[in-house]
């Protein structure tokens, strides 16, 4: 074949291929002109809200919703809420029915309040209640600082009714400057001026530090709140000041380290987990992390209520109750509470010690 | 001031004194070592003079925060250096002063004869060490 005509059949060849591609860009275009259009409507449809399936549920809180006088009944409560955060594609509406509950605590409502807050900040999930009928359990309801954190169903917020509180810390960060003011705050109730209360900031900053520490990075939200409620105690009515602080994680003895041989020692000596767990606020037991340094947030704790710069200090984790005051009050629960609830008190007799103890 | 004496007072670091790491909250343990302490005690070995540390006016402390300041402390000067160094000012809670020169001290001079680093949770500037006793300043491992 001649030169030229080589020339001309490749011009040819290249001519007919452009052709072919215009074409083919144009079905293509024409196309995903029409999926485009597919699309949008089919997003557009499935984005509209009424087109979900809800699920209800309801749940029902019983008559004791206390933590001291049936803890059992606040974990139980709990753990079902907690079953519902089961990865399911649905909206479900979950009711907490509190309306028969005629024995109520600030400890079971703090409880209450970290798992609903927790929830909340699952996709999918609403939860909404009532109150109890009881008026003396509404009132210490409506009193201990839950609401703050509702809001009725027209949308608005509650009305304060009380100086309690309850400070959600509900991050991966202490917060040193709020909880320390909200301490000062607290302080000026029982002596009239704005002190700092090093012994309580000590110990909120000991339960935090140890949440963090041992809380696990692969939880959506670290969960704490810390109370403080008012109240006047006795036939003398003498104010105290109860802090609480509320932990959603895993709790004490999931962190705590213990050898091999003190196992065997302490299985032998048929040791409960109660004894376990008051040794370890004693630093008879090593930390997770293994290191040297570690292990002094909880002795601290338990030395602050020793020297009585605190009082009626009572821990609940996984499934013990401790109560440091009354060691026979102390025992062992049948349902694993998932996290840390600690209780304490004080009032001007612990304000008059600490302030003995400190050289001024 | 008196003369042989430099003093750091942490409530002007910070009222509140946070968590052990920086990841952790503000005003940290892991924070004031690196941003103050480290540099002042610096400067007091270089003046030959006593770095007083006051502990008093704060809110509180966790037990967290003065572990990680004091043992970093121990780690890059040893607790020889340290303790013939500094002064502890404690009167609010005197048992914060016997915790760090009874219990901090010693159990990070282990931790430095064993060489376990301590954990750092942000990247800081370069910080003083002794070295074979010649103070270097860098940022170290």
């Amino acid at each position: 074949m001649s030169n030229k005509k080589l020339v001309k059949y490749e011009y040819l060849r290249r001519l007919s291929l452009e052709r072919r591609y215009r074409k083919s860009k144009e079905k293509r275009k024409q196309r995903n002109r029409g999926k485009k259009f597919q699309r949008t409507s089919y997003e557009t449809s499935t984005r509209e809200p009424t087109y979900q399936p809800v699920s209800e549920y309801t749940i029902h809180a019983g008559t004791t919703f206390s933590i001291f006088e049936d803890p059992e009944s606040v974990i139980k409560l709990v753990n079902e809420i907690d079953s519902y955060k089961k990865n399911d594609h649905r909206l479900r509406r979950i009711q907490i029915d509190l309306s028969d509950i005629t024995s109520i605590d600030i400890g079971a409502i703090t409880f209450l309040l970290a798992k609903v807050n927790e929830m909340n900040k699952i996709k999918r999930i609403q939860i909404w209640g009532n109150t109890p009928k009881d008026p003396k359990c509404q009132k210490v309801f409506s009193d201990s600082g839950f609401l703050d954190y509702m809001r009725e169903l027209s949308g608005h917020k509650f009305e304060r009714h009380s100086d309690n509180y309850l400070i959600s810390i509900g991050s991966d960060r202490t917060l040193n400057e709020k909880v320390g003011k909200s301490i000062q705050n607290a302080i000026k109730n029982l002596t009239s001026t704005r002190d700092h209360y090093p012994p309580v900031f000590s110990i909120v900053q000991e339960m935090c530090s140890n949440s963090v520490e041992h809380a696990n990075n692969d939880r959506i939200n670290k969960n704490w709140f810390f109370g403080i409620s008012f109240e006047k105690e006795g036939t003398e009515q003498t104010p105290v000041i109860i802090f609480t602080m509320t932990d959603v994680g895993y709790g004490i003895l999931k962190t705590i380290k213990r050898k091999f041989a003190t196992k065997i020692k302490e299985l032998m000596e048929n040791k409960s987990d109660y004894d376990i767990l008051h040794r370890a606020y004693q630093k008879q037991y090593q930390s997770k992390t293994e290191e040297i340094n570690r292990n002094r947030g909880l002795p601290r704790i338990f030395d602050m209520m020793e020297k009585s710069y605190i009082k009626d200090l009572k821990v609940i984790t996984n499934n013990v109750l401790l109560d440091f005051d009354h060691f026979d009050n102390s025992k062992m629960l049948t349902k694993n509470l998932p996290g840390t609830f600690y209780y304490w008190k004080i009032d001007l007799n612990c304000i008059e010690i600490w302030n003995q103890t400190s050289i001024n | 001031m008196e003369p042989n004496k430099y003093k750091l007072i942490i409530a002007d670091y910070s009222e509140y004194p946070g968590p052990r790491y920086c990841i952790q909250g503000d005003h940290s343990g892991e924070d004031f070592y690196h941003t103050r302490l480290n540099g002042e005690f610096f400067i007091a070995l270089e003046n030959h003079m006593k770095l007083t540390i006051e502990l008093d006016g704060t809110a509180g402390f966790a037990s967290s925060f003065l572990d990680e300041a004091f043992g970093n402390l121990v780690f890059d000067f040893s607790s020889d250096t340290v303790k013939s160094n500094i002064i502890i000012i404690s009167n609010q809670e005197p048992d914060w002063k016997e915790m760090i020169m009874n219990n901090i001290i010693p159990d990070w001079e282990s931790r430095r004869k064993k060489k376990e680093t301590p954990k750092k949770t942000q990247e800081h500037n370069e910080w003083y060490r002794l070295e074979n006793g010649t103070l270097i300043k860098k940022v170290w491992d």
